[in-house]
């Protein structure tokens, strides 16, 4: 599992996976090393991760910001200053 | 969470003035960092596979981002900024480049972890940011051939986040015959609860080259 999951994960099934023999790994993502290969990838054009984000709003508009993120109305924001 | 802390951990920006132990950046670089700071030397470190420094584990947000956390203000300090840090290249912009430091890396982290790399599948489960990102991960490296909304009815859509150019080729999408997802209509604003699903041959191709070819990089220049 990667990622910090929004909704907390209750009733884990533990006993559901060790009966079917699930393994379950998470960790922290290795970002320090995927930096240069993804921007890479964004330079050559095979990614374009700005077009998940809205953009526009400012840095003091961030509590509008967060209001519009927490309503699921965008699904990433960037501020600028 | 303390009234008036100062949020984020996202960012890109523009060295203002870099410390006297740090090397790779300069003042009037633009520069991406990553969400939190690793100290470049330890054995793990060595290995390529970063970590936070002691102290960051802790998974209370305060103690997570601390540094070089706090962003969403004018000004912020990257500790061991060697380590943590990108130039952005010129002519890509910020938009572009702000989520390699933490939401992109994480979904293209599921291309490179756990076991269903070796059947060449996974599945993300929810829509939300990293759930697009790791879509948009597999598919820039041809993994998805198959996608399909499990609630709700099917989306024909145009993905968000592929570029002009890889919607002009024929993407694995519109190959696959099984395919009930075509690249048409409009960026969804929403996100929405979503099960991907990935098969293909790429994962099996991938693995077998050199397991951690991109992580080695990051360690050659750690050890300068």
């Amino acid at each position: 599992m990667v990622g910090v999951p929004s909704a907390v994960i209750g009733d884990f099934p533990y006993m559901k996976m060790w009966l079917k023999s699930l393994t379950f790994r998470a960790g922290w993502c290795n970002v320090q090393a995927y930096m240069r290969p993804l921007l890479d990838l964004i330079a050559a054009g095979r990614l374009s991760p700005r077009r998940s984000s809205a953009t526009g709003l400012k840095l003091d508009q961030a509590e509008e910001a967060y209001r519009i993120f927490d309503a699921r109305e965008a699904t990433k924001i960037v501020l600028t200053p | 969470m303390n009234q008036g802390a100062v949020l984020g951990h996202e960012f890109v920006g523009v060295v203002e003035d870099a410390g006297s132990r740090s090397s790779d950046s300069s003042r009037g670089d633009r520069v991406v960092s990553s969400f939190f700071t690793s100290c470049g030397v330890c054995t793990l470190c060595r290995k390529g596979w970063f970590q936070p420094v002691r102290g960051q584990v802790d998974l209370r947000p305060r103690r997570v981002f601390r540094e070089p956390g706090w962003c969403q203000a004018e000004y912020v300090v990257v500790p061991l900024a060697d380590h943590s840090m990108e130039l952005i290249p010129n002519g890509m912009s910020d938009e572009q480049a702000i989520f390699v430091g933490d939401i992109l890396a994480t979904g293209f982290l599921r291309r490179r972890t756990g076991r269903d790399q070796a059947r060449g599948r996974g599945r993300v489960v929810g829509a939300g940011p990293v759930g697009l990102m790791a879509t948009m991960a597999a598919q820039a490296l041809r993994a998805v051939s198959r996608v399909r909304r499990r609630h709700g009815r099917l989306a024909a859509r145009r993905w968000p986040w592929t570029s002009a150019a890889s919607q002009s080729t024929p993407s694995t999408f519109t190959r696959s015959r099984r395919s009930r997802v075509r690249p048409a209509g409009s960026a969804p604003t929403r996100a929405s609860s979503a099960w991907v699903f990935f098969r293909g041959r790429h994962g099996d191709r991938e693995r077998p080259r050199r397991r951690h070819h991109l992580d080695g990089r990051r360690s050659e220049r750690g050890d300068r």
